[in-house]
């Protein structure tokens, strides 16, 4: 599969504050690419790196498998759609006013920027001063002058910040929706959950440095799910083994692996503790996320 | 360029920017020949010796003083503070527009703005001492130097407004140095012309082409040489520090 995106040693420091680390990211055409970090780990900075909008430090950006230079941004800006930080839009102009200066700024006809707002469904609410637009509808006008362009890749940062359920789900059903036509969508947030249902490759960030680049099924196999075992003693069983913690079914172990945990129930069963069952927990992307991340400061 | 100058025309679509500009325009022009209407003003306006134009220009060239600096302020203040409340900075970025070809689109519309603008408010000033009965007559030259150098004076502010909004987000910053402008504009007209040169709104007392000669008022040519000199500071100035703009990380 060829990467849209690739970085190599991807470095930003401000003064002596290194806020991306040495990033080697890879984004294969065609999916979601789920850029996941807490607030501070150096997301948004690595986005405006790959648009051009900050210089990198040290490294090299490839997108489209061309070096990424003065030159070759303006030959590669225009297929790329994008949305850093806060949505674009001037709030004394109406969401078509808007467009219109979208299409002017990159030479667009009437078709496209129809389209895009048609895509985003605001088609209705166009002649609306954007100040008057909710927070979804901004967003969404915001996806909408990034889709006008018809790119290649989307690099949207944390579009759903704000947003009610209802609107997250939109927007969720809407990038979804547009991976599909062969769009490669970048997608950053620290709202771990609906990444999980949109992403299909997920690359997670922290102080700067990438911990994990994959697919999710990778992930969940290198993070390993807690251990529960099911007894009505749970303060003996605390007397034969280590960090365990009481819960309403019994008791409650991290980072067992699977020889550990046999050993384990053999101990206990030797020590007459009644145990009724062993499972391994249920695993959410945030469990594996924290995991990784050591609970540093996630949502 | 063209194409960034009428976006910043569609961009002033509902910003008020005509209106602001007539208002004071007009403005500008009623209380430059307020004067002229006293009762006491009809004794000099067809005795050539008084110089009626001359005094009206000099009238003209204190109300321009005054009002202009917060006029520039103000419409580069507008049209620049949407870019930080709409995120325009980083759209235009994202479309191949660095923030200095921006800015220099902001003052190439509001250039163009203000170039009629201008001439009116000359125009309707000269009107004013035509229908107020000045029958001598009018010596056109340093009426039209006057009005082409406001323009340019205005210009030139324009270019340091945009700047500095752009540069601040807060556009108390920007429209407050308008207002401190003025005030210095208008006292730079009671200090030498020495020293007004060395301010930078004395500019506009600089650029006067009446004064005051032992209690009479009469024509004067300005230096047109420190003028030049400042026009191409400011321009070099202005080049630069967009230039900087581009290199600053948002």
């Amino acid at each position: 599969m060829n990467n849209v995106i690739a970085t190599m040693d991807l470095t930003k420091r401000f003064k002596e504050h290194t806020v991306v680390d040495g990033l080697d990211l890879l984004v294969p055409q065609g999916t979601v690419y789920g850029f996941l970090g807490p607030n501070g780990s150096g997301k948004s900075t690595t986005m405006k790196m790959l648009l051009g909008l900050t210089r990198p430090t040290k490294g090299e950006i490839e997108l489209f498998g061309r070096p990424l230079t003065p030159v070759s941004r303006a030959e590669i800006l225009p297929s790329i759609g994008s949305m850093i930080e806060e949505p674009p839009g001037y709030g004394h102009l109406t969401g078509a006013e808007n467009m219109r200066i979208v299409g002017d700024m990159l030479g667009l006809v009437d078709r496209q920027i129809e389209r895009a707002l048609a895509t985003v469904r605001l088609t209705e609410h166009k002649d609306k001063l954007v100040r008057n637009y909710s927070l979804g509808m901004k967003q969404r006008l915001g996806i909408a002058m990034a889709l006008a362009r018809d790119p290649s890749l989307l690099v949207l940062d944390e579009p759903t910040n704000g947003l009610d359920p209802a609107g997250i789900e939109e927007i969720r059903t809407l990038l979804i929706e547009l991976a599909g036509q062969g769009i490669t969508v970048m997608v950053s947030s620290h709202l771990l959950d609906e990444i999980d249902k949109m992403a299909s490759v997920l690359g997670i960030l922290a102080n700067g440095r990438m911990i994990f680049q994959g697919t999710r099924e990778r992930l969940f196999n290198q993070s390993i799910p807690d251990l529960i075992i099911e007894t009505s003693a749970p303060d003996v069983a605390l007397g034969h083994v280590e960090g365990a913690t009481v819960v309403p079914e019994g008791i409650r172990l991290s980072g067992i692996e699977r020889d550990a945990a046999a050993h384990l129930v053999k101990r206990l069963a030797t020590a007459d503790v009644p145990i009724y069952g062993v499972r391994r927990a249920q695993q959410s992307l945030e469990d594996v996320f924290m995991d990784l991340t050591g609970r540093g400061g996630l949502l | 360029m063209t194409r960034g100058v009428l976006l910043e025309f569609r961009k002033m679509h509902r910003l008020r920017t005509l209106p602001l500009l007539i208002v004071l325009v007009v403005a500008v022009a009623a209380l430059s020949s307020a004067s002229l209407f006293s009762r006491g003003a009809h004794a000099t306006l067809n005795d050539s010796s008084a110089r009626p134009w001359a005094a009206l220009l000099l009238s003209y060239t204190m109300i321009a003083a005054m009002t202009s600096p917060i006029l520039t302020a103000v419409l580069a203040s507008r049209q620049t503070d949407i870019e930080h409340s709409g995120a325009g900075w980083t759209l235009s970025a994202t479309a191949g527009h660095s923030p200095s070809r921006l800015c220099w689109a902001k003052l190439a519309a509001l250039a163009l703005l203000l170039l009629p603008a201008t001439g009116v408010q000359s125009l309707l000033v000269l009107g004013a001492g035509t229908l107020a009965g000045i029958t001598v007559r009018v010596d056109p030259a340093p009426w039209a130097l006057y009005t082409a150098l406001l323009y340019l004076v205005n210009v030139a502010f324009c270019a340091l407004y945009i700047w500095l909004a752009a540069r601040v987000e807060n556009q108390l910053i920007s429209v407050g140095v308008g207002m401190l402008g003025a005030f210095l504009a208008v006292f730079a007209l009671l200090i030498p012309s020495e020293l007004s040169r060395l301010i930078p709104w004395g500019y506009y007392a600089v650029i006067s082409h009446a004064g005051q000669n032992g209690g009479e008022v009469t024509y004067v040519s300005p230096p047109y040489g420190w003028i030049l000199g400042f026009f191409v500071l400011v321009g070099s100035a202005f080049t630069l520090a967009t230039r900087h703009l581009d290199r600053a990380e948002r």
